[in-house]
C-alpha cells in the first residue's frame, strides 16, 4: 500500500490536498440549496428564474474568481500599497469594470431567461409580462450588484490581511468568493423571488 | 484649511485621472471578461432551458434543489481544478505534448516532433494520476453531497427521501465519466493548438459542465424511477 500511495503520490495529494475543501464548500453549497428548495414550487411556476437559476449562479462565481485573481496580482504587481484600497485608481477601475460588466451581463441573463421561458409558453398577456420583466431585471440587478459589492469588500479587506501574513492570497480568496457567491446568490434569488412575485 | 485644499487638490487630480482612464476602461481586459462571460452564460441558459424541459422529471425527486447548486459547483471544483493542474504541468513541461507541425515543417519526417519513450511515460503517469484523483473526489464529494442534501430535506423540510444519496452518486458518476476525459482532451488539444488553456478552460468548462450536469442529474433520475 505504502508503495502504490507513493507511485502514484501526484493522485495521493490531489486528493489529500482538495477534499477537505472541497467537502466544505459541499456542505456550504448544500445550505444554499436549502433556500432554494424553499421556494421550489414559485420556481416551477415562474418559468424564467427555473431557467436563470443556474446562469446567474454561475455568473456571481465567475466574477468572484476574476475579482479575486486581479486583486492578488494588483498586490503582487505593487499597484495597491496600502489597506485604503477603495481610494486606489486600479481597483476603482476594476470595480467600475465588473459593475458595468454585471449590469450588461445580468441585463442578457434575464432578458434570456425571459425570451426562453416566452418561448416555452409562458405567456400572461402584454401588461403582465412587462412587469413582470421589468421585476425579473430588477431581482438579477439587484442580486448581481449586492453580491458583487459584498465580493469586492471581503476580498479587498481579507485579501490584503492574508497578503500581510506573507500567504499567497489567490488560495485562500478564490474558494472564499466562490462560496460567497454560491450560498449568496441562492438566498438572494429566493429572497428576491419571494419578495417581489 | 490647508487640508482642505489638498484633498480638493487630491479630488481634482483624481478626477483628471479617472478622465483619462475613461479610455482605459473599455480595454482588451473589458472584452475578455466580457467575452468570456457571454459564452458561459449563454451555457448556463441552456442547462436553464433543460432544466426547465424536465421539469415533471424534477418534480418527482423530493429535495433536489437542496443537491442542485453543489452538484453543479462540482464541475468547477472537480474538472476546473483538473484543467488548471493540466494547464500548469503544461506550462512547466510536466506533461508534454507533440506540437503540431507548422506548414515549414510539414515535408520534414514526423520523428523530430515525437515525444521521446521517457516523457511520454511521465505524461502518462501525470494523466492517470490526475483522472484517478479526479475519479475519487468525485465518488467522495457525491457521497458526501448526498448525506448532506439528505440530512437537510430530513431535518428542514421532513422529508425521507434515502434515494438522493443514489441519485447524487449515480448523476456525478455520469458527469465525471463525461467530464474528466473531455476536459483532459480539451486542454491537451487547445495548448496543443498554441492557445493558453488558463484563459479559455475557465468558461468552456462551466459552460460544458452546466449542460452536462443538469443531463446527468435528468438520466440519474430516469434511471432510478
Amino acid at each position: 500500500m505504502a508503495n502504490f500511495l507513493e507511485r502514484h503520490r501526484i493522485g495521493y495529494k490531489i486528493v489529500r490536498e482538495s477534499l477537505k475543501i472541497l467537502l466544505i464548500t459541499s456542505i456550504i453549497n448544500t445550505m444554499g440549496g436549502a433556500s432554494i428548495e424553499a421556494i421550489q414550487e414559485r420556481l416551477f411556476a415562474l418559468l424564467p428564474f427555473l431557467i436563470l437559476l443556474t446562469p446567474l449562479n454561475d455568473f456571481v462565481g465567475n466574477l468572484g474568481t476574476i475579482l479575486a485573481s486581479k486583486f492578488t496580482t494588483y498586490l503582487y504587481l505593487g499597484k495597491i500599497t496600502d489597506q485604503h484600497w477603495y481610494h486606489n485608481p486600479s481597483m476603482r477601475e476594476l470595480m467600475l469594470k465588473l459593475m458595468i460588466i454585471a449590469i450588461f451581463c445580468g441585463l442578457y441573463l434575464s432578458i434570456g431567461a425571459f425570451v426562453i421561458a416566452a418561448i416555452k409558453g409562458f405567456e400572461h398577456g402584454l401588461l403582465f409580462s412587462i412587469f413582470f420583466l421589468l421585476r425579473l431585471v430588477m431581482g438579477t440587478l439587484f442580486t448581481a450588484l449586492l453580491l458583487l459589492l459584498i465580493l469586492i469588500f471581503v476580498t479587498a479587506t481579507f485579501g490584503w490581511y492574508v497578503y500581510k501574513k506573507n500567504q499567497d492570497p489567490d488560495n485562500f480568496l478564490v474558494p472564499l468568493t466562490t462560496s460567497i457567491a454560491d450560498i449568496g446568490t441562492m438566498v438572494l434569488f429566493a429572497a428576491t423571488i419571494h419578495f417581489l412575485f | 484649511m490647508a487640508s482642505e485644499t489638498t484633498s480638493q487638490g487630491e479630488e481634482v487630480t483624481n478626477s483628471r485621472a479617472n478622465n483619462n482612464e475613461k479610455s482605459t476602461l473599455f480595454d482588451k481586459d473589458f472584452k475578455e471578461i466580457t467575452v468570456t462571460q457571454f459564452v458561459s452564460l449563454t451555457g448556463g441558459l441552456m442547462a436553464g432551458t433543460i432544466l426547465s424541459t424536465f421539469s415533471n422529471n424534477l418534480l418527482i425527486v423530493p429535495g433536489l434543489f437542496v443537491l442542485y447548486p453543489g452538484f453543479l459547483a462540482l464541475k468547477g471544483e472537480i474538472h476546473g481544478s483538473l484543467s488548471a493542474r493540466l494547464s500548469s504541468a503544461l506550462h512547466i513541461g510536466d506533461v508534454k505534448v507533440a506540437p503540431l507541425l507548422n506548414k515549414y515543417e510539414s515535408n520534414k519526417s514526423v520523428n523530430i516532433r515525437e515525444l521521446s519513450q521517457k516523457d511520454k511515460k511521465k505524461t502518462r503517469h501525470i494523466l492517470f494520476d490526475n483522472i484517478v484523483a479526479s475519479l475519487l473526489l468525485g465518488v467522495f464529494v457525491s457521497i458526501l453531497l448526498g448525506i448532506a442534501a439528505y440530512a437537510v430535506v430530513y431535518f428542514i423540510f421532513k422529508i425521507n427521501n434515502p434515494d438522493i444519496i443514489l441519485l447524487s452518486i449515480l448523476a456525478a458518476a455520469i458527469a465525471n465519466l463525461v467530464m474528466i476525459p473531455f476536459t483532459i482532451y480539451s486542454t491537451l488539444w487547445v495548448y496543443k493548438h498554441g492557445y493558453d488553456p488558463d484563459n479559455i478552460m475557465g468558461s468552456y468548462i462551466t459552460t460544458v459542465g452546466d449542460v452536462v450536469g443538469v443531463l446527468s442529474l435528468v438520466v440519474g433520475i430516469v434511471l432510478l424511477i
